[in-house]
């Protein structure tokens, strides 16, 4: 199976891939290019990329960005509207609340003990610096590898405490049904 | 026009076979190998009219790393394929060159020569006739190609009518006497019509050298010298030349040229004003234009009984705007032309050009031990078209 993602960032990135890992270790990932970031090259990229990722040969495909600012439910509206009637069938979305960084810091006392950090240094609004300080992520190495490590064997029960987590779950868990994959039930 | 250029164990290529039309272009990411194929196709050019040795130099600026590094193969093979107009009718050409490769005995790299070449003609009532054979400096050849000494043979004969010695660090196709009548002066010839540019704003800067040759150099240097040429000898010409540079830079008047000492020559473009405007007072992207102006006009000027030639532009679409690109595009290789033409680019912009020329499009791919070349599903192709230019599937890597 081979599922086609497109993200903004390269943690977004490592998240994906350690999902990809842990659920369907035998799919194979494709990256699909995305020209800029901006909200009106948005409109314009998710459909190209859905047909780059379509003539590759891809099954599914996953969009993951971070809401920012934004309320992440009205990112994540807009990012469906921007998708064709044709591909939505086979898209998933995926908004984090603020950014991914709250859902691999949804549990304050694993990544703290993962990290060797305090807890509480965890427990913070946006913890997207305190978690690229104790990643040691700097700009020639974002540490990929690393956080698919850490998403493989991440409690994402506790993440679903995150509503934007919980959301993006719900939907892969309903996309993997309606392909017959098996991934992991969180609500067991 | 050539058909077919195979090469083998040259740097990042091994076996690698590009079957060009008309207008081609060959993109891919960096290291792909688009600029070695580029080089392959220059050495061979200039074997026809230098040592292997300066030939290399030439084509790849070092003498290290002929070959692929990832095989033990000793070998540089070199294949051609071409059809020619000769005497009202097309010949098919084919000519391919072995090369060893040996370590040379001073600190100067890798050197080469010739342990086998051939050259064979078909049609115009020849079927696979070799017509010069070379097999490590032993050569012989047919009077179709090669020596006025030997007797007329009837088209289609074997080889063995002139044999000789010659020395192996060129190749024999070079050392045919200058003005050779016969099939394989005729390949010599369409040899000697490739060219290949990778124009340097920096050497298109430098003063030229007024001895230099008129014809341009690959990388640009003598520009100046070639526009004081057209100035002095073909004023037409040069007029023709500043109506094409005029659509780039409207207020151009006519070009100047100051020559301080007989050696060398300066440039100047001047407005209206008269003010003047030296080639450090140039952009680099109006330098490059002026160069692929000249060539533009070079084509347009090539007689109509003469060899369809192929030519090299590496990065045309360096400094320039877009808006630009396409007419000069179109003016350069205008049906009119009977040249060939090889682009590499990686511009989405340039690249949107040949979509109605999906033949043209070639995809290098880097890899180990060796580059590939592939050509894109032309009907999936033409169907994705509809949805997005050749340009943007080329950035989202979905051709070859």
């Amino acid at each position: 199976m081979r599922i086609g993602y497109c993200v903004e960032g390269s943690t977004d990135r490592a998240v994906l891939h350690g999902l990809n890992q842990r659920w369907c270790p035998h799919a194979q990932m494709i990256e699909g290019s995305f020209r800029g970031t901006s909200g009106l090259s948005q409109r314009r990229e998710i459909p190209k990329v859905c047909i780059e990722l379509v003539a590759k040969g891809v099954e599914l495909i996953v969009f993951l960005r971070d809401a920012n600012n934004e309320d992440w439910r009205e990112v994540l509206r807009a990012y469906e509207d921007d998708c064709r009637l044709e591909h939505k069938y086979f898209t998933v979305f995926g908004v984090c609340d603020r950014n991914v960084e709250c859902w691999l810091c949804a549990d304050a006392d694993w990544i703290a003990k993962e990290t060797g950090h305090q807890p509480n240094e965890f427990r913070v609004i946006d913890p997207k610096g305190v978690f690229a300080k104790a990643m040691n992520i700097t700009g020639f190495d974002r540490k990929e590898p690393g956080i698919a490590m850490l998403v493989r064997r991440a409690p994402l029960k506790s993440w679903l405490s995150n509503p934007s987590f919980e959301e993006f779950y719900n939907r892969i868990w309903n996309k993997s049904k309606e392909t017959g994959c098996k991934i992991e039930n969180l609500r067991e | 026009m050539l058909k077919r250029f195979r090469v083998n164990n040259f740097r990042s290529l091994l076996n690698v076979e590009f079957r060009p039309v008309g207008v081609n272009v060959l993109i891919g990411p960096n290291n792909a190998g688009k600029t070695n194929l580029c080089s392959a196709l220059r050495f061979l050019g200039l074997t026809a009219s230098q040592s292997l040795e300066d030939a290399i130099r030439a084509s790849i600026g070092e003498t290290w790393n002929i070959r692929n590094v990832y095989t033990a193969q000793e070998n540089v093979e070199i294949e051609v394929e071409c059809s020619l107009p000769y005497k009202g009718e097309t010949i098919d050409l084919d000519y391919s060159l072995s090369l060893a490769v040996r370590a040379a005995s001073s600190a100067s790299g890798q050197a080469l020569s010739v342990s086998r070449e051939i050259l064979k003609a078909t049609g115009a009532g020849f079927a696979q006739t070799p017509l010069l054979e070379n097999i490590d400096g032993e050569v012989r050849s047919t009077s179709e190609g090669w020596s006025e000494k030997s007797e007329p043979h009837p088209k289609g004969s074997a080889l063995g009518h002139w044999t000789e010695s010659l020395p192996t660090g060129t190749t024999a196709l070079c050392q045919l006497p200058p003005v050779t009548a016969g099939l394989a002066g005729l390949f010599r010839m369409y040899l000697l019509n490739w060219s290949y540019y990778a124009f340097s704003p920096y050497s298109l800067r430098s003063p030229s050298v007024v001895r230099e040759s008129p014809v341009l150099f690959s990388d640009g240097k003598n520009l100046t010298r070639t526009y004081f040429s057209l100035h002095n000898e073909r004023p037409r010409a040069e007029n023709k030349l500043i109506e094409i540079i005029r659509t780039l830079e409207p207020r151009l008047d006519l070009f100047t040229y100051a020559s301080p000492d007989p050696d060398s020559v300066f440039l100047f473009m001047e407005d209206q004003k008269g003010n003047r405007f030296g080639t450090q007072s140039i952009s680099d992207g109006t330098l490059r234009f002026m160069a692929m102006a000249y060539l533009v006009l070079a084509g347009e000027d090539s007689g109509p009984s003469s060899l369809p030639g192929l030519t090299i532009i590496e990065e045309p679409e360096n400094g320039l705007y877009v808006g630009h690109l396409k007419p000069l595009f179109e003016r350069l290789v205008a049906p009119s032309r009977k040249d060939q033409f090889i682009f590499t680019t990686h511009s989405p912009y340039f690249i949107d050009l040949f979509d109605s020329c999906l033949e043209g499009v070639h995809v290098m791919k880097p890899g180990v031990p060796s580059s590939e070349i592939k050509k894109p599903d032309i009907e999936k192709t033409k169907k994705l078209l509809e949805q997005m230019p050749l340009g943007e599937m080329h950035f989202r890597e979905m051709l070859g």
